[in-house]
C-alpha cells in the first residue's frame, strides 16, 4: 500500500516539474528573438533593394513598415530608372500578395497608382455623375494627386513620356467632363 | 405545325439571350450617347452668323478705338490738357464708342437667344446622359477611348482659341464628324456648353455696359469723351467675345515602350 502511495506521489511530482518546465520554456522563447531591421539597405539599384525589402517584410515585425519599405523602393528606382521597372514592382506587389502582407485590392490599387495610366480606384461607381456634387472638390483633388504619383511611377521610374502624357491627357479630359457634367447638374 | 414550334421556341430564345448578353458588353465598350439633337446644331449655326456679322462690323471700329486711345495717351490729354486737338480726340472717340455700343445692341440679342437655347438644350442632354446615366468611373472609361488627336487642354474657364464664328463653325462641322464616336462626342458637347456659358456671361456684362453707357451719354455732361475704365473693360470683353486668344498646346516627343506584363496572377494589371 505505502509502495503505491509512494508510486502515484512520485508520478505527481514529475508531471508539476514537467509542467513548471514546459511553462518556463514557452516564456523564455521571446527573449531569445534577434532585433529584425525593417528596412531596405542603401542600393543603386531595384532589384537587390527589392530582394532586401522581402528578406525584411519575411518577419512578421516587419509588415507593418510596408509603406516605408515601399517608399524605400520607390527611392531606390527613381534613381535607377529603367522602362521595365513596372514589371520589378508588380512581382514585388504580387509576392506581396502571396505572403498575405497586403491584400489584392491594395496591390491592385498601388500598381495602377503608379504604373498605369488609369484614375479607376479614386473614383466612385457607386453613384451617377450628379449625385457626386458634394465631393467634387475631393474627388478633383484626388485625381490631380494621383497624377502625381504617375509622375513618380511612369515618368521618373519608367521614364515612359508618352504614358505620362497620357495620363495627363485622360487627367484633363475626366477633369474637364466632371467639370462641365457637374455645371449642367447644378443648372436642371 | 407542332414540329416546327420548338424550332420557332429555339430561335426566339437564342436571339433573345444573345441580346440579353451582349447588349451590356457592347454598352460598356461604346455606349451610345444622345447629345446633338438637331436643335443645337442650329443654334450653333445662328450663333456663328450672327457671330461672323458681329466680327464683320466691330473689328474696324475695335481697331478704330484702339488707335483713338493711343492718340489720346501719345497727346497727354489725360493730363488734363484742355486744348483743340484733344477735344476733337475726345469727341471721336465718343462717337466710335457709341458706334460700337449701336453694333453690339444690333446683334448681341440674337446672339443671346441661340447661347441661351443651346445652354438649355445640351445642359439637359449632358445632365441626362453623362450626369445621370454615369458613374465617374464610366467618365473616365470614355475619354479613355477618345481618338488622341483630339487637344487635351481643356479647361471649364479659359479663354476660346480665336474668332468666335471660326469656333462656333468649328463646333457644327465636328458635331457631323462625331457622329457614332460616344468619346469625342462628350468632350465636345462639355466644350460647346462650357464655351455657351463662357459666351452668355460676356454678352450679359455687354449688354450691362451698353446700358450703363446709354444712361451716362444720355446724361450729357457727365461723360465728355475721356476714356474710362467702363469703356476700356466694355472693348476688353468686346475683344473677348468675338476674338478670342490664342494658346498653344505641348506635344510632347513620341516614344516607344510597350513593355509586356507577365507572372501577374492576382491581376493586379487588369482594370477596374
Amino acid at each position: 500500500m505505502k509502495t503505491v502511495q509512494l508510486m502515484k506521489h512520485s508520478v505527481l511530482g514529475l508531471m508539476l516539474l514537467g509542467g513548471l518546465t514546459a511553462c518556463g520554456q514557452t516564456h523564455k522563447k521571446p527573449l531569445q528573438a534577434e532585433a529584425v531591421s525593417c528596412s531596405v539597405r542603401e542600393q543603386a539599384q531595384l532589384a537587390p533593394a527589392i530582394a532586401d525589402a522581402k528578406t525584411a517584410l519575411s518577419h512578421r515585425s516587419c509588415h507593418y513598415q510596408f509603406d516605408t519599405l515601399h517608399e524605400q523602393l520607390l527611392a531606390v528606382a527613381k534613381n535607377d530608372p529603367d522602362k521595365t521597372h513596372n514589371t520589378a514592382f508588380l512581382g514585388f506587389y504580387t509576392w506581396s500578395v502571396k505572403q498575405g502582407i497586403i491584400n489584392k485590392r491594395q496591390g491592385k490599387e498601388l500598381y495602377t497608382r503608379y504604373f498605369k495610366t488609369s484614375f479607376g480606384y479614386v473614383l466612385s461607381n457607386d453613384r451617377n455623375v450628379c449625385g457626386t456634387a458634394s465631393i467634387k472638390e475631393e474627388m478633383i483633388k484626388k485625381i490631380g494627386a494621383e497624377l502625381a504619383y504617375k509622375k513618380i511611377g511612369l515618368q521618373d521610374i519608367m521614364q515612359d513620356r508618352k504614358a505620362f502624357f497620357e495620363a495627363g491627357q485622360v487627367h484633363n479630359d475626366l477633369v474637364f467632363l466632371l467639370e462641365a457634367t457637374l455645371l449642367a447638374c447644378e443648372n436642371g | 405545325m407542332n414540329t416546327h414550334q420548338p424550332f420557332i421556341k429555339i430561335a426566339f430564345y437564342s436571339a433573345l439571350y444573345s441580346t440579353v448578353l451582349l447588349t451590356p458588353v457592347n454598352a460598356t465598350t461604346a455606349p451610345t450617347l444622345n447629345l446633338f439633337p438637331t436643335s443645337v446644331v442650329a443654334n450653333l449655326q445662328t450663333s456663328a452668323s450672327s457671330a461672323e456679322a458681329m466680327e464683320n462690323n466691330l473689328e474696324h471700329i475695335v481697331a478704330k478705338m484702339e488707335n483713338q486711345t493711343q492718340l489720346y495717351n501719345d497727346s497727354q490729354c489725360e493730363k488734363g490738357m484742355a486744348d483743340a486737338g484733344c477735344s476733337k480726340i475726345k469727341r471721336d472717340l465718343a462717337s466710335t464708342y457709341t458706334q460700337m455700343l449701336d453694333k453690339l445692341s444690333e446683334h448681341l440679342p440674337t446672339m443671346k437667344q441661340a447661347m441661351q437655347s443651346t445652354i438649355r438644350v445640351l445642359g439637359k442632354n449632358i445632365r441626362v446622359e453623362l450626369g445621370k446615366k454615369m458613374t465617374p468611373m464610366d467618365l473616365e472609361n470614355l475619354v479613355r477611348g477618345k481618338q488622341p488627336t483630339l487637344a487635351s487642354k481643356r479647361k471649364l474657364s479659359r479663354q476660346r482659341q480665336g474668332r468666335m464664328s471660326g469656333s462656333l463653325k468649328k463646333f457644327s462641322e465636328m458635331i457631323s464628324l462625331s457622329k457614332n464616336q460616344s468619346p469625342t462626342q462628350a468632350l465636345l458637347a462639355a466644350d460647346i456648353y462650357a464655351d455657351a456659358m463662357e459666351a452668355l456671361d460676356y454678352v450679359d456684362s455687354l449688354q450691362m455696359s451698353i446700358d450703363q453707357s446709354k444712361i451716362i451719354n444720355s446724361i450729357d455732361h457727365l461723360w465728355s469723351g475721356e476714356p474710362s475704365e467702363q469703356m476700356m473693360t466694355t472693348v476688353s470683353s468686346v475683344k473677348a467675345l468675338l476674338f478670342g486668344e490664342v494658346e498653344t498646346d505641348l506635344i510632347p516627343d513620341q516614344m516607344d515602350m510597350s513593355v509586356e506584363i507577365k507572372n501577374d496572377p492576382y491581376g493586379l494589371d487588369s482594370d477596374y
